[in-house]
């Protein structure tokens, strides 16, 4: 149990860092029983082997809980690493401490300690999230305490969406009807509704139940009758209208067996155009991924059931890149995938219903994709990328069944390593280069000081450490996602204007913005500026040293930008980005250097 | 085109009807009325169209068979 095993791994680095293991030195037992987070009667057990007798000895203690048990008491995170070595044991919490004593008095004991409940994780309190497994295997929790996807629009082309009273109005923008061609993009169905909650069901308002990017926006366009049938031109249309209005994510989950070649370049636009395009790979069964998951640009998605091997129905090929959970009723009703959505039958009602399909496999890869995105990795093929490069393994089950890159493509999703190697790896090394520009700031700024140790300019040095620093390439600290707007704070001022305006592929404006935001034109100008005002006095003004250290963050803003390949810009072919990027950064060095140059510092 | 075969409901994507052919084919039915979604495990011979292509549709499980007709064998 993979996934367990790894809710273990978290819970123990919670305990860990809360000081909550083992703790027989310097408190009582009683003390550690009462600690905050403690579940009244639950002890954790590791055993040093799997001898007959300490397991014996342990079952005497307490009720061995299982997990369906863990879920009914809303326990999620407190898991059995392994059945043979690893306890979790119910016992009567007045004889806890009692148990406990006696448990670590034995040698074939590593460990037992009272079970705390995993507070670092936020758990959304939507009364049936408990049934969606689906979103746990995808990692969704893992990921949230970093972003819900705010600031990225996620366009789901399908039957349309329904205004369940489990999604959240405000984020469903201004879609398009492709069948009847009008504004009125409602479902009449449900399946596009069913697909729009796995991606962005209103999450932690306490109804119904969870969705894996809950702060993302949704944008409706209704490409397939109320039958669930649909022409390749108006997907084509559609595809290029969601690429046109700022999707940066889409979400197609449905196919064909025909090459298009509409479609293919419907595709191929969208991705020029910044949007990563993810596609239900089919439900045939059998090998042969339908289009347009088939198509160069596009994501493949297969689909997986609740032991995380591939679905049944589930087409596979050479062009699937990351399998994820689509649900597979043969184990029963439950294994399916639950959203809300219209009731079954009558168009006018709504329900949660169980559905399993390719088709709910590809919300959550969407899912993932909008929240790896409202981290500031912007190019389709860095979201691509850190998807693809987190994904875990198949169990070992899935092994003897054929071809394993086939079924799986790179394995199977974890939105939260995608999203944390986002905010982790890319933060770091952003803040590393963000350094190196303050690094600049401060030499430069220490000379200017020297040089005018009759006029110290504590406020303006401070300042253009400051600015330098991080102010132009902040680091999107673990945690900040639940405070309103917190996408405008974790974007880097360079990609601030796009995205007040709706996104770098929104519209002109923000394209505009966007090439602006990353190049040199900010401060090239404002050092010409200042260069102009003191050019009259051989005083530098305390300006000086703010342009430069200004200069300097966005030089480094720029270089990081250019390394890491996350940013997509609007009418640059994607592989001159970096060499658009490498210019902007010297001349925006060039511009600081040379302010400062001007006053005799080399 | 007339079609020979056995009619299925799939719980595929909320629900999908299908017709699997005495070839083995496997047809995703469109605009089948009430009366064939009567006959599921039973044999009926379907009056229909294949889209060009074969369609596109969330089913995404063989060729979309619009039905004109339909009679019980």
């Amino acid at each position: 149990m993979p996934t367990l095993n790894r809710g273990l791994a978290i819970s123990a680095c919670v305990c860990a860092l809360a000081g909550c293991g083992r703790r027989t030195v310097d408190r009582s037992l009683q003390a550690e029983l009462a600690d905050e987070g403690v579940v009244p009667g639950l002890i954790d057990v590791q055993l040093r082997g799997s001898e007959a007798a300490p397991r014996q000895f342990v079952r005497t203690l307490g009720e061995v809980l299982e997990d369906e048990e863990l879920r009914d008491q809303s326990l999620e995170g407190l898991f059995e690493r392994d059945v043979a070595e690893h306890f979790l044991i119910k016992v009567d919490p007045a004889k806890a401490a009692q148990v406990l004593a006696a448990l670590r008095a034995r040698d074939d004991v590593l460990y037992a300690e009272p079970a705390v409940r995993m507070a670092a994780l936020w758990t959304p309190n939507d009364p049936d999230y408990a049934k969606q497994w689906h979103l746990k295997a995808a990692g969704a929790e893992e990921a949230w305490n970093a972003t819900r996807g705010a600031g990225v629009t996620v366009a789901v082309i399908d039957t349309g969406v329904a205004l369940v009273d489990d999604l959240d109005k405000a984020r469903i923008v201004t879609g398009h009807n492709f069948v009847a061609n009008s504004a009125d993009a409602r479902d009449d169905h449900g399946h596009g509704t069913h697909v729009a909650g796995t991606i962005a069901q209103s999450t932690g308002n306490g109804v119904g139940v969870a969705g894996m990017a809950p702060a993302a926006k949704v944008m409706p366009l209704k490409v397939l009758s109320a039958e669930g049938f649909g022409t390749s031109a108006a997907i084509a249309d559609a595809i290029r209208y969601a690429a046109d209005h700022g999707a940066k994510v889409m979400n197609l989950s449905l196919g064909g067996g025909a090459r298009s070649a509409a479609m293919a370049d419907a595709v191929a636009y969208a991705r020029r155009r910044g949007s990563l395009v993810v596609c239900a790979a089919g439900n045939s069964g059998s090998r042969g991924v339908s289009f347009p998951a088939a198509y160069p640009g596009a994501f493949a998605v297969s689909a997986v059931g609740p032991k995380g091997t591939l679905a049944p129905y589930s087409s596979f090929g050479p062009e699937v890149r990351i399998a994820a959970p689509g649900g597979d009723k043969s184990l029963g009703e439950e294994s399916g995938v639950l959203q809300q959505t219209l009731a079954e039958g009558d168009a006018t009602k709504s329900a949660y219903r169980w559905f399993q399909g390719t088709s709910m496999a590809t919300p959550h890869v969407a899912g993932a994709a909008a929240l790896v995105a409202s981290m500031g990795v912007t190019n389709p093929a860095a979201i691509e990328r850190l998807l693809v490069s987190t994904a875990k393994s198949p169990p070992p089950e899935a092994r003897g069944q054929g071809p394993m890159a086939e079924r799986y493509g790179a394995g199977l999703l974890d939105a939260g390593a995608a999203v944390k190697k986002a905010a982790i790896w890319h933060g770091l090394l952003r803040l590393i280069l963000a350094l190196g520009g303050a690094f600049f700031a401060i030499a430069h700024a220490r000379k200017l000081q020297q040089l005018r140790a009759k006029e110290s300019l504590p406020g303006a040095f401070w300042t253009a450490l400051v600015v330098g620093a991080g102010a132009l390439t902040i680091v999107a600290p673990l945690g900040l996602a639940r405070i309103p707007g917190a996408a405008y704070v974790l974007t880097p001022l360079a990609g601030l204007g796009a995205l007040i305006v709706g996104g770098a592929h929104a519209n002109v404006a923000g394209s505009v913005l966007a090439l602006v935001g990353y190049s040199a034109v900010v401060p090239f100008t404002l050092a010409t500026f200042t260069r102009a005002a003191t050019s009259r006095s051989t005083a530098l003004g305390t300006w000086t040293p703010l342009v430069a250290g200004l200069s300097f963050g966005w030089a480094g803003l720029l270089l990081g930008a250019a390394l890491l390949r996350t940013v997509y810009l609007p009418w640059i072919p994607s592989l001159l980005v970096p060499v658009w990027l490498v210019i902007g950064a010297v001349i925006a060095w060039g511009a600081g250097r040379g302010l400062l140059a001007r006053g005799g510092v080399r | 085109m007339k079609v020979q075969g056995k009619v299925e409901h799939k719980d595929l994507e909320g629900g999908i009807w299908q017709l699997v052919a005495d070839s083995g084919q496997r047809y995703t039915l469109a605009s089948a009325p009430p009366d064939l979604k009567k006959c599921a495990g039973e044999r009926v011979e379907i009056d229909g169209a294949v889209e060009e292509g074969g369609g596109f549709g969330f089913a995404m499980s063989g060729s979309i068979l619009k039905v004109r007709s339909f009679k019980k064998l």
